[in-house]
């Protein structure tokens, strides 16, 4: 028998750094935002560095912000392009193109829904459902890492 | 991953203190040393921790387990060259296909008194 893929998911957004730790499909290990209280690339960074050492993962799934459909601001992807360099090395990065996370929901408010279905620990990380007048949650981020490091496992399990 | 504490006591929705509470320790400070492998529990912990989990201890300290078995699978086959050089006598014998199932990673169900 062999033993399950290790991913680790990594959603980083404006303050916030939020990460999925998957062994399999079926089986989340660890999930959590961690917080880098203003834009502060280089603390995200050394979040990530964290992360890694932590869990050890076989593969590192992150947002594709070069791809089609990516909404990401220039901090951002620059943060992306960072993580990729210094992960790269190491351990194996798969980036995801936002197309193949609608696989899960068209909005990411439907994704976030059907993941939480699907692993009920997460169930209280929902966030409510936004209206226009609102800005992001920043619990979506954690749905976003998930559904990145599925859409991974996804891919592989497809190769 | 060394033990996978911190899965079964996310997954129950419990926090570190009301866990420290139903071990009997002082404070979460002790179960965070044994979710971040900083400090191995000991026998009654790793019981205590079967019984709040509802899960079994290799389940739980998976990585733990793992290197244990390793490094005994390491020792059996050092025991097996030793016992290699009596392999006339039927004592050794039995110890030594006793050893390699061990080697292969055989269950047994050997009845303990």
């Amino acid at each position: 028998m062999t033993a399950p893929i290790r991913v680790l998911g990594i959603d980083p957004s404006t303050r916030n750094v939020s990460f999925v730790v998957l062994e399999g499909p079926t089986s989340l290990i660890d999930w959590g935002t961690k917080t880098t209280r203003k834009a502060d690339s280089p603390r995200a960074l050394e979040i990530i560095r964290g992360l890694v050492d932590r869990f050890q993962p076989q593969v590192v799934a992150i947002e594709d912000c070069h791809a089609r459909g990516s909404r990401r601001c220039a901090r951002v992807r620059t943060l992306l392009d960072e993580i990729v360099s210094t992960v790269a090395h190491e351990y194996e990065v798969c980036r995801i193109s936002t197309g193949s996370l609608r696989s899960y929901g068209q909005t990411k408010y439907e994704r976030a829904l059907a993941l939480a279905g699907r692993f009920p620990e997460l169930q209280p990380r929902l966030p409510r459902l936004r209206k226009p007048w609102m800005s992001e949650d920043e619990r979506i981020n954690l749905f976003d890492a998930l559904s990145c490091a599925l859409a991974c496992l996804g891919e592989r399990q497809t190769r | 991953m060394n033990n996978y504490l911190r899965t079964a006591r996310r997954r129950a929705g419990l926090s570190q203190d009301e866990v420290a509470l139903l071990l009997g320790k002082g404070s979460g400070d002790t179960v965070s040393r044994h979710e971040n492998y900083t400090r191995t529990p000991s026998v009654p912990t790793v019981f205590a921790y079967e019984v709040i989990f509802r899960a079994n201890s290799r389940e739980l300290f998976a990585g733990a387990y793992e290197q244990v078995r390793r490094s005994i699978i390491a020792r059996s086959k050092t025991l097996i060259t030793a016992l290699s050089c009596q392999s006339g006598n039927t004592r050794a014998l039995r110890k030594l296909r006793y050893l390699e199932s061990i080697v292969e990673g055989e269950q047994h169900n050997q009845k303990l008194p």
